[in-house]
Formats: structure tokens, C-alpha cells, sequence
């Protein structure tokens, strides 16, 4: 899939209100270079229909004032008429017949004159009204227009972000090792960011740029197509020069931002190291380091700045060079009456309309590309192949079954890759629905390699883990996953509450839940000190669970893993940090299989699985000895060597066991 | 688990949700409009802290203000120069001085544009002069701060300051603080201009912008509310997804990808509806400003027309009234923003300047000069009573430590997590500065020891492994001045570094990446026992790392802790019975006192808690 599909299947989805949008754009450019065509008229008429008149109209007066048989007229005031004939007569009577022709003459003239104005004050009042009209029609078009485009950019960046974070949720172990969190973070942030802004504003942009740049030079052509060619000159030098500024100021910006990630980058390098700065009095070393990144943002920041002042004050000054030349040649056009000067001043708002599209042109290219990039960088993410993607889940009441005939292994061999040694080595064994098996072996024989074979965190070849008959690499994670649940040995918390962390292991809601969790506290032993937290179940955990001690965030993470029932149960040496008397206590309450069918217990305290179905004693990746308690003990090895080592210790132990009472509640 | 995460534990932090975010919350308040004097004043005081950063560049400043008179004469020139074309020329029909005009009018657009650029460019110049010196100085002063502070604050929000908030700064700076001034000083000088012109139309302006300065402002107030609810918004889901990409697996292995995706729909559907709501207000404004602005057009023209027609005004004045009205609207309408600007400009610089008044540790620069010949050599440490707590209120971690450490001893500390063995030695490299009771060494107090002089006497190894992304070499010298490239390839090979070493593209001017990315775990490691060797000092401390490491590499750091035993003066934090076997004092740790001490065969005897971890060490080879 391209980048083009990739965008476009999102933003088909908004196609009614970006069609929508693209209407009111072109509603918007119309009504706005509609505008200044009736500031024309209004001024022409200002000027020729109006101030003309309105002249004329006071020199005709004055020219009344002069005629030569105005005394004579006088006499006509002090006479009465009783009708238009009898003073039609007497006119003629008074003035004869070459004086009489002059004084219609005059008086229709003023008459003309006089409606004229009358007519032009309407026309003007009219024109106003549209003016006034038009502007609140733009206003709530310009509106929805903005509306329309910058809504679904939202969207799509909600849509992606919610769709790249259901992928990553899916990826497994080898993508979340290759890319670390960071950079995850900053696609999702900055890189969607990036799209957005391409799916709202620069759409809007780009077609506001294509219908204002058609429109308004339409209109000015149609004013003055030879003063137009005049303005395409200082418009297209402006622009090439703004565009040389541009480029230089998106390189010097992308430039900008790795010196400043490679500032961050070294600042928070040293401060995690800031035990070694300061064994190693390193303090000056690491500043000038650190001021070398520095200086070189300085002079990005210097260039920007040369730049935002000296190259891109010329698009605004567009508007200013265009009036100059507008006055100049239109001017001249004026003064020959080829142009009036409504029109003259039409046309210089015209030129004003030209500039802010022309602005954004400069960037609207940068813009998408931006937001192209950004889809390429998110793509990574898209394009990726969980292992399991082909995979469908089971329907919901196949699942319960999964596990009916138990899981068996057949010579399992592991290797991570890049590594030349085998992790393990023909592991065989099978544990069937209500058995225990445990697993004992020292730090590195590969306990925690098997365990996540098991439950597929590692990728595995086929043919080498079945459920019954069936190829545990013909399930979905999610399935695999419901029937078999792992309690790790490194537990990760949420920054969240005590209760949320437990309930996040159940597949229910929250509130369908709280019913047993008091149950499953008093099973994980948690019960007291959780009610000695400052909040109780509500107490925050902090990051990573920072405010509680290992053996807490170990017991919380098996609260969870018991909030669902579940087939398998894996506890991969879980209880290492809890002192011997809780160790006996929860190994109690897990044994009673309330929560679990069947059990795997890792460990390498041997007293752990002294009551399971089976134990496998590994050593460097094999199964070197299996059985149950009784046979192992008897015989000399790894096992007996331990339970002897172990069980002294614990009868020679009283009081001070290394009992953690780290904590809140201490 | 390492020490170090656990010893952080032990500080009490409160845990309430509003604790938990209180950064952000800090920033808000920070936005609010300061409406009281003494916000006022603190106000002008940060800003008195700024300037002493721009003092050096006054030269670049001044220059600055002497071209705001010329941007102000073109701006008033322009509108001039256009009615005098309109009405002198156009009106008349004289073509004779109309090319006269119009070439001055280019000449005032230049000169506009010119002054303009010199002023901007100017100010932006000394502010990144001044913001580059400024967080030079606030990284070289978060250097000296303790090592509590470090504790305390997560290495984020310490960079926040010397990136975003800094960044913030110089855009604030660039966007509103300059342009206000000059934005200001136009649009009084275009009004008396206009007032000149006729009073009468200019009062049709003075009717509508102080509309247009409410309704912006009401807007612009909303609107900064939805953009806080958005950022935080934002912040909680980078925060969750932060979460679930550290706890993949977790996520994975409980089958609740559902769970947390939901989860996170609803946080980005928060921020969406943020958003929409933050992009209904913006139109709004845009749109509304727009149309007062066409209203008074038509309002200027048709008051314009009775005063035209009453030959109060001339037709060239109109004109030149309509074409100044944009100019007048722009300042008006970027005003609250410039304000908000410089709010997020004092904002940033309230953060900086909290850090920057944290008091830094304040250890010696030099010796006394009589005190130096003791300090040749080292001949004896000196625990004696020693109290320790990170903050002034928070629980002891250490709780009356007395041992003594003479040249050539060679001594273990064991204790669980969360003892405080970790914290001992980091008071001995003075990493943990302020504590109580005294620790001498010589016989001299360590306090009154500068760092330099004690790097002559100390080295320590640290369990968590930290690499500078530099050659290999760099990394084991530390760009000490006593540590040659000879000492380095000692150094190596003292602790058998040096085959792997030497095996390594480019050898010693390997190039290590990320923290050490490009080596093994077990590689680093002895690295990490190179550099402390390095220097040849005397004492070297030992903190041993728990996390496993392949065979072959955990016998080459055995082998080398052998050999460092038997030749320097040691302390160890030990978790290899190896090493405390050959110890000749075991101290015994529990909660920050020294439980129990000896030998390792007395200890053993004794069959105390001592005896309890040597028998979990010997079935699982790890404390």
C-alpha cells in the first residue's frame, strides 16, 4: 500500500465534509472577491455619480443666479395660477419665446440632476446593504469551511493513532526490541501530527490557494488584463525569492531539531550518568560537550532568524510593491480615464487578496510533504506483520476446549536469534488438565526461555508444543494466551490504583468485578497491607509500581493473573521476593487450583514443588532429571543437593528472615 | 532489581493523584494572567534574571530600537503618499509629479521593509544569544545540584527545562514579546495619524475595536481553555501508551490488548473532542473578526459618502482610510495572543528559574594547601557514627555506621535490597553529600575533600553500567588528565578487557552506542572495571552487578576480582560468595545498621542472618 492509498483510505471516510468544506471554500473566495466589486461601484459612484452630481447640481444654481431675466421671473412669484395653461401663458407673456426655451432648459437639467442624486443615494444605501449582507454571509461560510476541513484532520489523526496503537498492542517481542519506546512515541505524536495538520489545514489551504488564485486574478483581469501582466512580474520575482528562503529555513529547521534531539539525547545520556560525572569530576568535560550541541542551535536559530526577517518580510511587502505598481500604472490609466478610481481601488484590494494565499502556498508545500513523510514513518509501524496476523482467533466456545487434552512438548529446541548456542536443548514433557509440574534448575539453565515458549512470547518452529494433537502455532496469541496465563518474574505495573493493576488481568469491566476482590487479596496475602496503604485498594502505585516493594509488585502481578480462570498457570519463579512463612501461605492458596486447572511452577527453591505431579530438574537448556519429589530426593543431584541445602536453612531459621518490609506501609 | 531503584523507593513521596500531576498542573497555574502586584513584581523580577543575560549584547539591541522611528515613518508615509497620489493626480488628471510620488512610495516601502528587518533581526539575534548562554549556565549549574535532587526528579522533567521550557522562550520571544512593542507604537501613531485625516471617520473606528477587543479576548480566553484540557489530554494518552509499550508484555501475555486499547480509544476520543471544540472557537474568532472588519468597511464608506458629499473630506482621504484599516485591525486582533506569548514566555522563564534556584552542593574547589601532602596517598578511611537521609524529613537510611578501613583491607558489605550499601559508598565518592557524624579520610573530613583530590584516591565500579557514547578508550580514561592511552590499555588488560577488545572494529576507538548498545552485557561490565582502574588509585570500590552474565565473561571479572584483592585496598558490595569469602571483614546490613560483622568464618559460626544469605547464595549463587 502507498503512502497515497494509506492516506486516502482514511480520508474517504470524511469524504461528505471535505466536499462540503470545498463548496463553502469556493463560497468564501466568491463572496470575498465580490466585495471590493461593489466598493467599486460605490466609490465611482462617490465619485462620478455622486460628487460629479452633486457639483453639477451647484453650478446650475449658481447659473440660475446669473440669468439675465431673472427680474423678470421675480413677477411670476406674486402672480396666481389656477392652472398649468394660465402659467404656461403667462410665461411666455413675460419672457418670450428664445428666454423661455433657456429656462426649461435649465430647470429640466436641475430636475435631471436632482433625481440622479436621489437615485445614486439609493443605489449607494443599496450597495451598502449587500456590502453588509455579503460580509456576515462570508463570515459563517468562511466558518463552516474552516469547520469542515479541521474536524475530519482530527479525526484522522484520532482514527490513526487508535489503529497504530491496536498494532502495537498486537506486534510482539522482536519490533518493541528493534524500536525502542521513544521513537514509538514521538511516530504517534509528532509524526501523526504531521498528517493531521495535512489532512485539516493543508487541505484547507490547498484549496482555498486553488480557488483564491483562480478567482481573484480572474476578477483582475477582467478590471485590467494589461495592469494585471504588469503585477504577474513583482508577484512571481516575490515569489521565487521566498521560496529560496523557504527551502533554506525548512533545511535549517529539520537541521535545528536533530542538533536539538541530539542535545536532549546527550543531556538526559549525562544525567543518567550523573553518578559517574560526578566520581569522575567529569562536570567541565560534559558541559562543553553539551555546548557544542548548544552552539550549534544557536547558529540554526541565527540562520531561521536572518531568514524570518530578511526573506520572508517580502511576501508581506508584496502587498506594498503591488500597490506601488498599481498606483503607478493604473494611475496613469486613471489620468487617460481608461480607469476609474473605484476601480483603481477595487483592483489594489484585489492585490491585497492575492498575498495570503500566496503566503500559504509557500508553505502548504512544505506542509504535505511534512505530512507525507509523517505517513511513511507511520507506515513502518502499519506495514508491520505480527507473526500471527494471518491467524484467526477461535470462536468463543472452541476456546474452553483448547485445553481438554493437556500441553504437551516435544523436543523443543530454542535459539534467540544471533546467538550460537541453543538456549534449549529436546525438552520433552506434558502436563495434563489438573496436574503441577514444577521446574527447577539455576539462573541461566533456561527456565524462562521454556516458560515463554510456552505461552508463545518467543517464537517457535512448528511441530515442537501441541495442545492434544493440534500445533500451538495454529492459535491465535490471544487464544493461546486466555487458556494459558504467566505470572513473570519481572511484574509490570501500571501507574494506576492497587484495584486497577489487579483488574486488569480480568477480561470483565470494573464494575461487574469488585465482588471477589477481596477474596483474591486475602489469597495473594495482600489483604493487611493493602488496608494499611494511605488510600487502600485506591493507592496509586506510582510508575512502574515504584512505590511498593518487589515482593508487593510480585503478589499484585499473581492477584492478577488470578482475577481470570485460566487452563495452564505459569508462575516463573514468582515468589523470590516474599519471606518463607507468605511463600508458604500463597503456595497453599494456589495449590487449591481455584484459579487454574492446571499449574507450572518455576523456582529454584526446591521446597516450592515438593507437592507437584512432576519435576523437571534443567541444567544448561536440558532436562537432566525428572520425577516426582520422593524419587528425586533419594537420589544424588542437582534436586537433592538443593532440598538438603534448603530445607537447613529453613529449620535453622527463626526470627531473621530476609522478610520484605519495604513499602508503603513501613 | 538493583539498589539504587529500591534505595528510591524508600523516599516518601506522596501518593495522591494530584501529586502524581502536579507538573503539569504547575504549568497551567503558570498560564493564568497574573492580576496581582506582587505577581507583578515577581514577574519583573524573572525578567531582570533574563536580562542579565542580554546585557553583553546591548550593541545588538540598540541598533534594534534605532530603527523603530524609521519602520514607524514608513508606516505612516505609506497611507500619506497614497492620498496625496489619489487626490493631487489621480482626481485632477496630472500626470507630471505622479512618477515623483510613486518613486518615493517605492522608496518608503524599502525603507520600511529594511528597518523592519534590521529590528527583528536584531532582537531575535541577542534573545538566542542571550537563551544559548542561559542554558549553558542552567546545565552547568543542574551538574553542581546534589545527587538527591536527582533522586526527586525525574531526568524528564529536568530536560523539559532545558529544552521545551527554553525553546518556549525564544519562540515566545521571537513570535510576541518583539513584535507588541513595535505593534503598540504603530497603531498609536497610524491613530493620530487617522485623527489628523478627520476625526469624524476615525470615530466610526473607535466604535468597532474595542468590539473587536472584547469578543477576541472572550474568545481567546476559551479558546486557552480547550487547548490546557487538549495538552492534558494529550499528555495522559502519550503517558498511557508510554506505559503499554514498556508493559507489552505484560499486555500480551494477560490477553488484555482489548483492555488497554480501549482504554486508549478513550483517552485520544478525549483529546479529539478537545480539539473539535478548541477548532470551534478558532473559526469562530477568524470568522467573526472577518466580518466586523467588512462591516466597518461598509460603515466607513457610506459615513465617508456624507462627508465627501459635504466636501468635509476628499475622495483621496477615503481611500486612504479604507487601505490603513487592515493595519489598524491586525495589532488589535494579535494583541491577547502577543499577551499570551509573553505569559508563556514568563511562564517558561518562572521554570527555569526555579531550577536555577536550587542550591547547589557545595563542595570544596581546593585543599588546604598544608593538607595536601596527607592526601598523596591513601592510607585510611574512617566510617564513624554516620547518619543519612535523603531530604530533611524523610526516614534515615543510614542509622550510626562506624567501621575503619586501613590500606590494604579489603572489606564486604551484604545486606538485601534496600539496606543502604549502596548508599555508603556513594557518600564515599560524594555522590550523597550532606551527611551526618563523620567520614574522614586521612583523618581529614570528607566534605572538606574537593572532588578532584579524592578522584586521585578513589575509584568505584559501578553495578549499573553507564557509557558515554564516545570511543571505547574515552570510556575507560574518562578524560582524566593521568590517564593516558597506555594507562587505558593497562587498565584493560589488568581486568582481560583487552582481547575483546582488541577484537573489536577499530579496537580502542570503538565507537559505543547508546549507553553500550553495540556490546554485551558482560563486556560492559568490564569496562566499567577498566575505567575504575584506570586512575591507579587505591581504594576501589566494588559494587558487583546481580544481573548474569555469560560464562565466559563471569569468569574474566573473577578472575580480575581476585587479582584486584589481592593487590588494592577494597570495598565490596558483594553478591559472589568468591568474593566475600575472601574479604577480611564482612560488614551485614539491615535497614540502614550494621547487624552483624566479622569474618567469614566467625559470621559463619555465629549462624545469624550472615550464614542464612551465604546458604541462599551457595544453591542459587545470588542474593
Amino acid at each position: 500500500m502507498d503512502k497515497f492509498s494509506f492516506l486516502l483510505k482514511y480520508i474517504r471516510k470524511h469524504s461528505l465534509s471535505y466536499s462540503a468544506g470545498v463548496v463553502f471554500i469556493i463560497a468564501t473566495n466568491w463572496i470575498a472577491v465580490s466585495i471590493p466589486e461593489y466598493v467599486q461601484r460605490s466609490i465611482d459612484l462617490l465619485h462620478v455619480g455622486y460628487h460629479v452630481t452633486a457639483l453639477s447640481l451647484i453650478q446650475i444654481e449658481k447659473e440660475v443666479g446669473t440669468l439675465p431675466f431673472l427680474e423678470k421671473l421675480k413677477t411670476l412669484e406674486n402672480q396666481e395660477y389656477s392652472d398649468e395653461n394660465e402659467f404656461e401663458e403667462f410665461l411666455q407673456k413675460t419672457l418670450g419665446p428664445s428666454e423661455t426655451e433657456q429656462f426649461r432648459n435649465v430647470i429640466l437639467k436641475h430636475t435631471y440632476l436632482n433625481e440622479k442624486l436621489a437615485k445614486n443615494q439609493e443605489l449607494l444605501i443599496q450597495y451598502l446593504f449587500i456590502m453588509l449582507g455579503l460580509a456576515v454571509i462570508m463570515m459563517l461560510v468562511r466558518m463552516c469551511s474552516r469547520l469542515l476541513f479541521f474536524t475530519p484532520g482530527r479525526a484522522i489523526e484520532c482514527e490513526i493513532k487508535d489503529d497504530m496503537f491496536a498494532k502495537l498492542m498486537e506486534l510482539q517481542k522482536d519490533f518493541h526490541e528493534k524500536n525502542p519506546s521513544g521513537t514509538v512515541i514521538s511516530k504517534l505524536n509528532n509524526d501523526v501530527t504531521g498528517i493531521r495538520m495535512l489532512c485539516g489545514f493543508g487541505m484547507l489551504a490547498l484549496f482555498n490557494i486553488v480557488t483564491a488564485l483562480s478567482l481573484t486574478p480572474y476578477k483582475m483581469w477582467l478590471l485590467s488584463p494589461r495592469l494585471t501582466l504588469y503585477c504577474v512580474i513583482p508577484i512571481v520575482f516575490v515569489f521565487v525569492v521566498v521560496k529560496i528562503g523557504m527551502s533554506i529555513m525548512v533545511k535549517n529547521t529539520r537541521a535545528r531539531m536533530k542538533n536539538l534531539q541530539a542535545l536532549s539525547d546527550f543531556t538526559v545520556s549525562s544525567l543518567s550518568g550523573i553518578d559517574v560525572i560526578k566520581s569522575f569530576e567529569m562536570k567541565n568535560w560534559v558541559t562543553e560537550k553539551f555546548d557544542q550541541e548548544n552552539k550549534a542551535i544557536l547558529q540554526r536559530s541565527l540562520n531561521i532568524s536572518m531568514i524570518r526577517s530578511f526573506f520572508l518580510p517580502i511576501l508581506t511587502n508584496l502587498e506594498n510593491i503591488l500597490k506601488t505598481v498599481i498606483l503607478l500604472i493604473g494611475g496613469l490609466f486613471v489620468i487617460k480615464a481608461d480607469f476609474t478610481i473605484g476601480e483603481l481601488t477595487a483592483y489594489i484590494t484585489y492585490a491585497g487578496l492575492l498575498t495570503l494565499p500566496l503566503m500559504s502556498l509557500g508553505w502548504v508545500t512544505t506542509m504535505i510533504q511534512q505530512g507525507l513523510v509523517g505517513v511513511e514513518s507511520i507506515q513502518t509501524i502499519a506495514q508491520q506483520k505480527g507473526p500471527f496476523s494471518d491467524v484467526a482467533g477461535l470462536p468463543p466456545n472452541k476456546t474452553d476446549h483448547l485445553f481438554d487434552a493437556g500441553l504437551e512438548v516435544k523436543n523443543l529446541h530454542f535459539r534467540y536469534p544471533g546467538q550460537v548456542e541453543a538456549t534449549l536443548n529436546g525438552i520433552s514433557f506434558s502436563i495434563l488438565p489438573g496436574q503441577t509440574v514444577g521446574i527447577l534448575g539455576r539462573i541461566g539453565s533456561g527456565k524462562t526461555t521454556l516458560v515463554n515458549c510456552l505461552n508463545r512470547y518467543l517464537a517457535i518452529d512448528n511441530n515442537q508444543i501441541f495442545f492434544g494433537d493440534q500445533d500451538i502455532n495454529l492459535f491465535s496469541p490471544m487464544d493461546i494466551r486466555h487458556a494459558i496465563r504467566t505470572v513473570t518474574q519481572d511484574p509490570f505495573l501500571f501507574s494506576d490504583t492497587v484495584e486497577d493493576n489487579i483488574c486488569f488481568g480480568s477480561f470483565e469491566h470494573l464494575e461487574d468485578f469488585s465482588v471477589n476482590l477481596k477474596t483474591i487479596l486475602y489469597e495473594c496475602a495482600l489483604e493487611d497491607e493493602i488496608r494499611r496503604f494511605p488510600q487502600q485498594e485506591k493507592t496509586l502505585v506510582g510508575e512502574k509500581g515504584i512505590m511498593l516493594s518487589g515482593g508487593q509488585k510480585q503478589r499484585i502481578s499473581l492477584a492478577r493473573a488470578m482475577t481470570a480462570p485460566c487452563d495452564l498457570l505459569i508462575l516463573d519463579n514468582v515468589l523470590s521476593a516474599v519471606d518463607a512463612e507468605t511463600e508458604n501461605f500463597l503456595l497453599k492458596q494456589i495449590l487449591r487450583k481455584q484459579h487454574a486447572r492446571s499449574l507450572l511452577i518455576v523456582s529454584h527453591r526446591a521446597k516450592t514443588m515438593e507437592n507437584a505431579d512432576l519435576i523437571l530438574v534443567l541444567e544448561e537448556g536440558k532436562i537432566v532429571d525428572q520425577g516426582i519429589h520422593q524419587d528425586l530426593v533419594e537420589r544424588p543431584g542437582y534436586y537433592q543437593e538443593t532440598w538438603t541445602l534448603q530445607n537447613e536453612r529453613m529449620s535453622s531459621q527463626n526470627s531473621a528472615s530476609a522478610r520484605d518490609t519495604k513499602g508503603i506501609a513501613s | 532489581m538493583n539498589d539504587k531503584a529500591t534505595e528510591e523507593k524508600a523516599i516518601p513521596i506522596p501518593v495522591t493523584a494530584d501529586d502524581l500531576g502536579t507538573g503539569d498542573k504547575m504549568e497551567m497555574d503558570a498560564n493564568e494572567a497574573p492580576e496581582k502586584q506582587s505577581e507583578n513584581a515577581r514577574d519583573w523580577a524573572l525578567l531582570k534574571h533574563f536580562f542579565l543575560y542580554v546585557k553583553p549584547y546591548w550593541k545588538w539591541i540598540l541598533l534594534g530600537i534605532a530603527a523603530i522611528p524609521l519602520s514607524v515613518a514608513a508606516t505612516l508615509l505609506l497611507p500619506w503618499l497614497i492620498i496625496r497620489i489619489v487626490d493631487d493626480y489621480l482626481v485632477v488628471g496630472n500626470s507630471e509629479g505622479l512618477y515623483q510620488t510613486v518613486f518615493f512610495l517605492a522608496l518608503t516601502v524599502l525603507g520600511g521593509y529594511f528597518s523592519d528587518a534590521i529590528y527583528t533581526y536584531t532582537l531575535q539575534k541577542s534573545g538566542q544569544l542571550a537563551i544559548s548562554d542561559m542554558r549553558k549556565a542552567l546545565f552547568s549549574h543542574i551538574l553542581k545540584l546534589p545527587r538527591t535532587y536527582f533522586d526527586h526528579h525525574p531526568v524528564g522533567l529536568i530536560l523539559t527545562r532545558v529544552t521545551s521550557d527554553m525553546e518556549a522562550l525564544g519562540e515566545s520571544l521571537a513570535i510576541g514579546v518583539l513584535s507588541i512593542l513595535t505593534d503598540f507604537i504603530k497603531t498609536i501613531a497610524l491613530f493620530v495619524f487617522l485623527l489628523y485625516l478627520s476625526w469624524k471617520l476615525t470615530l466610526v473606528l473607535f466604535l468597532v475595536l474595542p468590539i473587536i477587543y472584547f469578543i477576541s479576548n472572550f474568545l481567546r480566553n476559551k479558546l486557552r481553555y480547550y487547548y490546557n484540557l487538549t495538552r492534558e489530554a494529550l499528555a495522559d494518552a502519550t503517558g498511557f501508551l508510554q506505559e503499554c509499550l514498556s508493559g507489552v508484555k505484560t499486555v500480551q501475555l494477560y490477553a488484555a490488548e482489548k483492555k488497554v486499547i480501549e482504554r486508549f480509544q478513550k483517552k485520544t476520543g478525549m483529546f479529539l473532542k478537545a480539539q473539535t471544540r478548541n477548532n470551534f472557537y478558532d473559526a469562530t474568532l477568524f470568522a467573526i473578526i472577518e466580518g466586523i472588519m467588512s462591516i466597518t468597511l461598509a460603515l466607513i464608506i457610506w459615513y465617508g459618502a456624507q462627508l465627501i458629499l459635504a466636501s468635509t473630506i476628499t475622495i483621496g482621504v477615503l481611500i486612504g482610510f479604507v487601505n490603513t484599516l487592515n493595519r489598524i485591525f491586525i495589532p488589535i486582533r494579535e494583541f491577547t495572543q502577543q499577551i499570551s506569548a509573553i505569559q508563556r514566555a514568563l511562564a517558561a522563564l518562572e521554570h527555569i528559574n526555579r531550577l536555577f534556584e536550587e542550591t547547589p552542593e557545595n563542595s570544596k574547589e581546593t585543599l588546604d594547601p598544608e593538607r595536601i601532602p596527607h592526601m598523596q596517598e591513601f592510607e585510611e578511611l574512617c566510617f564513624d557514627n554516620v547518619y543519612f537521609r535523603y531530604s530533611d524529613h524523610g526516614p534515615y537510611i543510614l542509622k550510626g555506621i562506624s567501621f575503619k578501613l586501613k590500606k590494604g583491607d579489603r572489606l564486604a558489605i551484604v545486606g538485601t535490597t534496600g539496606s543502604g550499601k549502596s548508599t555508603i559508598v556513594r557518600i564515599i565518592t560524594q555522590t550523597y553529600t550532606n551527611y551526618q557524624g563523620s567520614v574522614t579520610i586521612n583523618g581529614i573530613e570528607l566534605s572538606e575533600i574537593p572532588g578532584q583530590q579524592l578522584q586521585q584516591l578513589v575509584a568505584m565500579m559501578q553495578q549499573d553500567v553507564y557509557l558515554f557514547n564516545e570511543s571505547l578508550a574515552f570510556n575507560i580514561s574518562l578524560n582524566r588528565p593521568l590517564v593516558d592511552l597506555n594507562a587505558t590499555k593497562q587498565a584493560a588488560e589488568y581486568v582481560y578487557a583487552h582481547s575483546f577488545i582488541e577484537k573489536l572494529p577499530g579496537s580502542y576507538e570503538f565507537q559505543i552506542l547508546e549507553n553500550g548498545k553495540n556490546l554485551s552485557a558482560g563486556q560492559a561490565q568490564l569496562i566499567s572495571f577498566s575505567r575504575a582502574l584506570a586512575g591507579n588509585n587505591e581504594l576501589i570500590i566494588l559494587d558487583e552487578a546481580t544481573s548474569s552474565v555469560d560464562s565466559v565473561t563471569e569468569d574474566l571479572i573473577q578472575k580480575a576480582t581476585e587479582k584486584v584483592f589481592n593487590e588494592k585496598t577494597v570495598i565490596a558490595i558483594a553478591h559472589r560468595l568468591s568474593t566475600i569469602q575472601h574479604s577480611d571483614e564482612i560488614l551485614v546490613l539491615q535497614e540502614g545498621q550494621i547487624i552483624e560483622r566479622g569474618n567469614h568464618a566467625s559470621l559463619m559460626s555465629a549462624d545469624g542472618v550472615y550464614a542464612n544469605l551465604v546458604t541462599t547464595l551457595e544453591t542459587t549463587e545470588e542474593i
